[in-house]
């Protein structure tokens, strides 16, 4: 949120949003540029896997181009880019649905009903060790050097707790999944969000509401006890 | 960091979860974008992130130029500090593709058990969550990082991942990469050794990079009849053999390299040191080894592999 002040901000992407529309592929790249990290997270989280998100999002981002001459420049581009976005990653999820209903089965979710709290993968544990890739994707191997240390005590005392945040969150339906996901995760606003998910804002927000409801409840005072 | 255990809402827990989840690695976007652009209205329809060529070598399938596009937009604009680049489609294929990176890795600093959740939770196949003590995973240090290695693997995960057994120089130092990675794409996956400068054995750094030597495996049928003519006219290219299979020694600071996968289709792969490399077949997998070192010490390295 440093910089210039977010007026200053929203007139310069109006000025690249106007010149795009004029047909400039350098006002775009721009725009392109500033959007494309939370097209492609938006579009991970419904694709479920980043190759396709990344096709998702390119295209998203060339079909949008082409599409701008139905965009009105005083409108906010965000939302109706991520929109855009949204559907091609639906699409693309579309055409892959068997992996991810794999996915899904594997998460207990959808078609199962809502699992326990604690749902778990049969093989948890013993994830095997293609599952224990590593971890260390080019950013953590490569380029963390930045971020100072905390102490391992925080660390650990952090990690359970998100962990059972996040065991909870994994364990919701996939509804309430997506939208606290595309919410907290991704961290877009709740027009955002809806923009996403392709419903009104009003409707959006009490999914959300009735998400985080249901999330309170799976996860009782004692959830930090893993 | 140390959230005390009191009741905080779930809402502001979720934001402080948001900080310590680690996305994976957005794949430059921006470029393949804009390159699709600049290429005009037409090749908007052209997909894949591959820049899947069908059809034979040589056969470049420059998609017709649809009168005038809805949007008025021109047909190409220009593409800034590229001349040349202009008519030739191909090699817009390979602007495209070229830096297009997919890291599949979220990581989030907890437990490995979470691993499986991270996966159910964001219906990834390939969520990893770092712990703080982690396998014995050859790292490089910051600062060597070129784009797109992709996750740090040890070896024996690398040929599980790939389906194929990962071969090892065993020419000293080549016997140990100090960094092994695998990426997609190829769809079946491509294993980089990586191996830091070594100025006692007269192996330098690449200048980008940092990385001395790369070594590059994965499925692949190699695809001369594309790369042979777009290469720069700073490349020399030399067809030889290695164990009766072909093999190109590529002099110069080459681009790109095609190849045709399992399925026939035929892709660019960016070099990634913008050195010296040596690329043969071995069988069903193509080896490429990048570095700044002579053709015979490639060879040589590339005849030490079993």
């Amino acid at each position: 949120m440093e910089g210039r002040p977010l007026d200053d901000r929203l007139q310069a992407q109006q000025a690249l949003v106007r010149e795009a529309k004029g047909g400039s592929v350098d006002a775009y790249r721009e725009l392109v540029r500033a959007h494309e990290e939370v097209a492609f997270r938006v579009a991970i989280l419904i694709t479920g896997n980043a190759a396709d998100a990344d096709d998702a999002a390119s295209e998203a981002m060339v079909k949008a181009f082409y599409a701008l001459d139905r965009f009105r420049a005083d409108d906010p581009f965000r939302p109706w880019l991520l929109r855009i976005v949204a559907n091609e990653a639906r699409n693309r999820r579309r055409s892959s649905g068997r992996r991810a209903r794999l996915a899904e089965r594997l998460a207990g979710g959808a078609g199962s009903g809502r699992p326990g709290g604690g749902a778990r993968l049969p093989s948890s544990g013993a994830s095997g060790a293609s599952g224990a890739m590593g971890a260390a994707g080019a950013a953590g191997a490569l380029g963390a050097s930045g971020e100072a240390a905390p102490s391992a005590e925080d660390t650990v005392i952090a990690a359970m707790e998100h962990r059972a945040l996040f065991d909870a969150v994994g364990a919701l339906g996939e509804r309430d999944r997506e939208v606290v996901a595309l919410r907290f995760f991704a961290e877009l606003s709740e027009a955002e969000t809806a923009a996403v998910l392709g419903c009104a804002l009003g409707t959006a927000k009490s999914r959300l509401h009735r998400a985080l409801a249901r999330l309170r409840q799976a996860l009782p005072a004692e959830a930090f006890d893993v | 960091m140390s959230e005390s255990r009191s009741p905080v809402d779930v809402e502001t827990r979720l934001g402080q979860l948001a900080a310590h989840l680690t996305w994976p690695v957005t794949p430059a976007i921006t470029d393949t974008v804009a390159a699709r652009l600049e290429a005009g209205p037409a090749r908007a329809g052209m997909r894949g992130r591959r820049g899947v060529l069908r059809g034979r070598p040589g056969v470049r399938g420059r998609p017709r130029v649809r009168g005038g596009s809805a949007t008025g937009v021109p047909g190409r604009a220009g593409m800034r500090g590229r001349p040349g680049v202009r008519g030739r489609p191909a090699l817009v294929a390979v602007v495209v593709f070229a830096t297009v990176v997919a890291v599949l890795a979220a990581t989030l600093a907890i437990s490995p058990g979470a691993r499986k959740a991270a996966a159910d939770l964001l219906g990834l196949e390939s969520v990893h969550i770092t712990t703080g003590a982690r396998p014995a995973v050859p790292r490089l240090p910051a600062g060597t990082a070129p784009l797109g290695f992709g996750q740090a693997v040890t070896l024996d995960q690398a040929s599980k991942r790939v389906g194929f057994p990962v071969r090892l120089p065993t020419m000293v130092p080549f016997d140990h990469p100090d960094a092994v990675y695998v990426s997609t794409p190829p769809p079946e996956g491509e294993v980089s050794l990586v191996y830091l400068p070594r100025p006692d054995l007269q192996l330098p750094g690449a200048a980008q990079t940092g990385v001395g030597l790369l070594l590059t495996e994965f499925r692949a049928q190699l695809e001369a009849g594309f790369f042979g003519k777009l290469a720069g006219p700073d490349t020399t290219i030399e067809a030889l053999t290695l164990r009766g299979q072909s093999a190109y020694w590529l002099a110069g600071a080459p681009h790109a390299l095609f190849y045709r996968d399992s399925a026939g289709d035929v892709f660019p792969d960016t070099l990634r040191l913008a050195t010296n490399t040596l690329v043969w077949q071995a069988g069903a997998v193509t080896l490429r080894i990048e570095g700044d070192i002579s053709k015979a010490r490639a060879l040589a390295i590339a005849e030490s592999i079993p």
